[in-house]
């Protein structure tokens, strides 16, 4: 039951809200650049999204942590034991989404809150939802098939394409 | 590196010798003035001198709220204190103030870099802007910026150059030139307005400053803080305008806005025709919220049809354009978004702006003003004359020269009377944004007139809105902490107020914006009573860990904050007898409708210049001056000489 938060960019109003309770969790201080989670600005359309770990299922920064600071649980969560971290941020540098921040010269990321990120219940637009891993998707497939039905329909005067 | 303490620090920038300072703010000064804007008016009583506002000696102080950089909600508000350039008076005085902002990322890297307070004061010797971060600031050459980047432009070519997230604040082409009501603005959407900032920036040839950092705010205790973080929020989650603030931000406001900002010009239905919400929504593009908000009042905006088709802005549009549009007789909502547009890039206020071309284009229809006054400008009442003067202000060519220097600069150099302007009113050499004849005379109108404040700054009340039940004003002020007998004093109906005392509510009204402010959090939520002095006092005791606040301490540093700025202005040479009243508020609107004439809040009592007189007289004797305005403050100096500019060395102590 692997779990992520994702980002809506349309509900996105570019608050910062998510970076200030993540920061907090994590650090005891609102510190934006020390959130796991990080509102982008898409500078030249003005638009906003948020990244944070997708919690891979082969997650890089695990297979390259030289130390085995980071592990994934039976839920699929990934993190980083801060004891066990030497600050090499061999884990920043390997990351394909760049979800790994480098704070006081250590790595910081996401670690779902325990199983309820306070990003996505705190999110005042309703931007953020923590999905289950295998309904990635589910929601843009099942308005894509919505959409695709009408339009054929109303296209083909209720014939589907291919069909009779 | 950059750390997370609650410690207020300040940044002086010397531009002129490109030399910086740092200083802790004592424990002891924080808890008395807050933060934010009350402190920022603490650090101007002992840097602002008698100099003019374009004198490289005039310090811009610029200080972020103390709840900004948390999750507070609505906490974004940054400020900037100085002396502005607005001509107020025949004689040319300039008064001291300050200009507030929202916005998503200024505010809140501030903090991230450590600092509360930066004082920029000198000149640079070419084009700059100041660059600050974890390792220290600094000035970059703007010359690649400098009359060739508009204010659109240059946040963001700095966002390319110092990162998306940075937070930029910045003047465009109008504050280079000096036009004395210029504008600066911050992350894309939000402006430091109606004062002239833009302009004192532009004198000292600093095009923008940029700032990021990796630090941040630690509260001393975090779960205290969240608790009344939440409570504030949830009652946002349920406010009932939430949905329609969804759609179109703050131009959710139209209901209430086509009453309280009405012309007079066009009836109401046509004036809905071109400019109601039908028209607003297919302009918005998104909603834009200041950090930390849960609402979100900005847009940006693309304009849907006509010669400006797909268009892009951000900013707070429809209610300017409304307003404007009617008083310029453009009846296509396009065309204004693309005025709003033009002004916002050029660093301009689009209110004086356009009340100042209604003012000249009407007196040349007139035969008041001819060609000889304009530099040979026929000043038709069309759209294309309006886009020809915009540039012509923020160029300083032809007419636009004597524009650029606002209502006393063209009322010097046309022999005109700015009192003869018909709608809203001047004040000490600013137009208001508001009509009290429309609007009636609700506090908020009232306290444009006690101290020069031309925007509302943070003063929303419950008292904005219209109508609103008395024991829910009065519940508002008694849970700020407002003493009984002063409440008694306030709600005592009289003949020139009618149920309650404009000019006693506007003193409590005035500490508790000067609280808003100092602690950076957004009047929206006040007026709407979505957040409590006791929230408040709660998060900023929760914050600080210092002390306990009740939220009459709150009011109480308010209170201060208020007596600093009017020890500065009495200084400055304004006394009570610059409170007057605009006297178009005096004269029937002879609207379309019938004729509207200035009527107590809840439109019992007309309004006579006695009547607001015994108002003046109200507020002053609530704030404890009906004898005599402060001169100064019982409070030892705390900057080191090094951090006051020479000329201003030993002001502090009231010399």
């Amino acid at each position: 039951m692997r779990k992520l938060v994702v980002a809506d960019p349309e509900l996105c109003y570019g608050c910062r809200t998510c970076e200030m309770v993540c920061s907090l969790h994590l650090t005891g201080a609102f510190r934006p650049g020390a959130s796991g989670i990080h509102r982008h600005t898409l500078v030249d359309d003005l638009g906003f999204t948020a990244v944070s770990c997708l919690h891979c299922a082969d997650p890089l920064c695990l297979r390259a942590c030289p130390v085995g600071a980071i592990t994934r649980d039976d839920k699929g969560t990934v993190t980083i034991d801060r004891s066990a971290c030497v600050g090499c941020l061999t884990c920043a540098l390997v990351c394909p989404v760049g979800a790994v921040s480098v704070v006081d010269g250590r790595p910081v990321k996401c670690d779902l809150c325990g199983g309820e990120p306070l990003c996505a219940k705190w999110c005042p637009h309703e931007a953020l939802s923590v999905v289950d891993a295998a309904e990635v998707g589910l929601e843009r497939r099942r308005s894509f098939a919505e959409h695709v039905s009408r339009s054929a329909r109303q296209a083909t005067g209720g014939r589907y394409p291919g069909g009779a | 590196m950059a750390g997370t303490s609650v410690t207020e620090r300040l940044l002086s920038v010397d531009l002129t010798a490109s030399a910086f300072d740092a200083l802790e703010i004592p424990a002891r000064l924080v808890d008395g003035y807050l933060g934010g804007a009350a402190l920022g008016w603490r650090l101007a009583y002992e840097t602002v001198g008698p100099h003019d506002a374009y004198d490289p000696a005039n310090p811009v102080i610029i200080s972020c709220g103390a709840l900004v950089g948390t999750a507070a909600p609505g906490a974004a508000k940054v400020s900037a204190t100085t002396r502005f350039p607005t001509l107020a008076t025949e004689g040319g005085r300039q008064f001291v103030g300050s200009s507030v902002a929202g916005g998503r990322d200024f505010g809140v890297m501030m903090r991230a870099a450590g600092w509360s307070h930066i004082i920029i004061t000198g000149k640079a010797h070419r084009p700059v802007y100041l660059l600050i971060d974890d390792e220290g600031a600094e000035l970059v050459p703007a010359d690649d910026l400098w009359g060739k980047q508009d204010a659109d432009e240059t946040a963001k070519a700095l966002r390319e150059r110092h990162g998306s997230e940075v937070g930029v604040l910045c003047i465009g082409p109008a504050g280079e030139n000096l036009v004395r009501f210029a504008m600066a603005f911050v992350d894309f959407s939000n402006s430091l307005g109606r004062n002239g900032l833009g302009a004192v920036l532009g004198s000292k040839n600093l095009k923008a400053v940029v700032v990021r950092g990796t630090g941040g705010v630690e509260p001393a205790d975090p779960d205290r803080f969240m608790a009344a973080a939440e409570r504030v929020r949830r009652r946002a989650m349920e406010w009932s305008g939430r949905p329609s603030w969804f759609k179109l931000g703050m131009g959710a406001g139209w209901p209430i806005f086509k009453y309280t900002q009405y012309p007079g010009r066009w009836p109401r239905d046509v004036w809905e025709r071109f400019y109601g919400e039908h028209r607003r929504l297919p302009a918005v593009d998104r909603i834009l919220a200041c950090s930390a908000c849960a609402i979100g009042c900005r847009i940006k905006w693309r304009i849907p049809e006509g010669e400006y088709r797909g268009e892009v802005g951000a900013g707070s549009p429809f209610g300017k354009s409304a307003t404007s549009g009617q008083l310029l007789d453009v009846t296509d909502q396009s065309r204004m978004l693309h005025l709003v547009g033009l002004a916002n890039k050029a660093g301009l206020c689009f209110y004086t702006f356009t009340r100042l071309t209604d003012w000249l284009t009407t007196l040349f229809r007139d035969g008041v003003i001819t060609k000889s006054d304009t530099g040979g400008l026929e000043l038709k009442r069309d759209y294309e004359t309006y886009l020809t003067l915009l540039d012509l202000v923020v160029q300083r060519k032809g007419v636009g020269e004597v524009m650029g220097e606002g209502w006393m600069g063209v009322a010097r150099a046309l022999s005109l009377d700015p009192d003869d302007y018909w709608y809203a009113g001047i004040s000490k050499g600013v137009d208001f944004i508001y009509d009290a004849r429309a609007a009636n005379l609700h506090p908020l109108m009232f306290s444009f007139v006690t101290n020069p404040r031309p925007h509302h700054g943070g003063l929303h009340t419950l008292t904005t809105g219209r109508n609103r039940r008395l024991e829910d004003i009065r519940g508002q002020l008694a849970e700020w902490g407002v003493p009984e007998e002063a409440l008694e004093r306030v709600f005592t109906p009289s003949s020139h107020n009618g149920s309650f005392s404009v000019g006693r509510y506007t003193r409590w009204m005035e500490d508790a914006m000067a609280v808003r402010n100092a602690l950076g959090v957004c009047s929206m939520y006040s007026a709407f009573g979505m957040e409590s002095m006791h929230d408040l006092a709660e998060m900023y005791s929760a914050l600080r860990g210092s002390r306990e606040f009740s939220p009459s301490d709150l009011l109480e540093a308010g209170a201060r904050a208020f007596k600093v700025k009017r020890v500065l202005n009495v200084r400055s040479g304004f006394s009570k007898e610059d409170d007057r009243i605009p006297e178009v508020w005096l004269r029937p609107m002879m609207s379309p409708e019938g004729t509207i004439r200035t009527m107590d809040y809840y439109g019992e009592v007309e309004l006579t210049a006695e009547r607001f007189q015994k108002t003046l007289e109200e507020y002053y004797d609530e704030r404890g001056w009906a004898q005599a305005l402060p001169r100064e403050l019982e409070e030892p100096r705390f900057l080191p000489d090094r951090l006051v500019p020479d000329e201003n060395a030993g002001r502090g102590e009231g010399s």
